[in-house]
């Protein structure tokens, strides 16, 4: 399992996770995101602490969470 | 998605508290083709669906569940006193709170948010600007040991679970402009 950032020539950021299991790995999740607690975040690719700077209220107008994402690959997946 | 709050006082969670009840409501998105909440296996489902104009369905009623909307639930067990016998609990060891799980298929009882409608939408070869109402959402989505307070959404994530299945074993995600806005 790895996971890089790297910059296109626009102000973009891409994030791409390629993961792969075995039989003596069975599963594994990398979640990137957004996080309003604080503290250690354990077993996730990037901390996200702060991204959020209190949590956000579920109102039926929101928050609204933007974000493009190509699966182009899927074996054994399927959850986000 | 995760909100989180205290089961007894049933406030929002704070960074020191009970944590033996303080529960982290996990919703998440699944295109996988595994299924334990259907027609015929209802405990797999959470005990109510919320619909659009908050009436609320119970998992038995064949005629109004979306079973097809959900794939998966587990209770938190440890921590809430509403739980009902037979209702799955979730493994109270991988987190260090309790926790429930709601995994959610796409489906178009979800697509007024924005969330994909159907399996193929945003999939494998369908690559997509997600603007998902995650707050539109929540309110579709029913807790036992509900909360009396506006939910805080303390955690919105996006990345790959991948398990060891029939045909294969690994995934690629590719994300960018991930933002969070909020309502003014």
């Amino acid at each position: 399992m790895w996971t890089h950032p790297y910059q296109v020539p626009m102000p973009l950021t891409f994030s791409f996770f390629s993961q792969r299991v075995s039989a003596l790995y069975p599963w594994i999740c990398t979640y990137f995101g957004a996080d309003a607690g604080t503290g250690v975040k354990a077993n996730q690719a990037y901390d996200g602490r702060g991204m959020m700077l209190s949590p956000a209220l579920a109102t039926l107008d929101g928050p609204i969470v933007k974000f493009f994402l190509n699966i182009s690959n899927d074996n054994g997946g399927g959850s986000w | 998605m995760e909100v989180c709050w205290d089961q007894e006082t049933l406030k929002a969670c704070t960074p020191f508290g009970n944590t033996n009840k303080m529960v982290h409501q996990q919703v998440l998105l699944d295109y996988g083709i595994g299924d334990s909440c259907t027609k015929t296996s209802t405990m797999g489902c959470p005990r109510f669906h919320i619909l659009r104009n908050g009436t609320k369905v119970h998992r038995s009623n064949t005629r109004s569940f979306p079973y097809d909307a959900y794939k998966q639930y587990c209770a938190p067990c440890t921590a809430c006193n509403e739980i009902e016998p037979g209702e799955p609990c979730c493994d109270s060891f991988s987190n260090s709170n309790a926790q429930s799980i709601y995994k959610l298929a796409p489906h178009p009882e979800w697509s007024f948010w924005g969330f994909p409608s159907n399996r193929s939408d945003g999939y494998v070869g369908h690559p997509k600007m997600h603007t998902l109402n995650v707050g539109g959402l929540f309110s579709q989505i029913w807790f036992p040991c509900m909360t009396n307070e506006t939910m805080e959404i303390i955690t919105v994530n996006i990345g790959p679970e991948t398990g060891l299945g029939g045909q294969g074993s690994d995934t690629n995600f590719e994300i960018s402009d991930f933002d969070v806005l909020m309502p003014m």
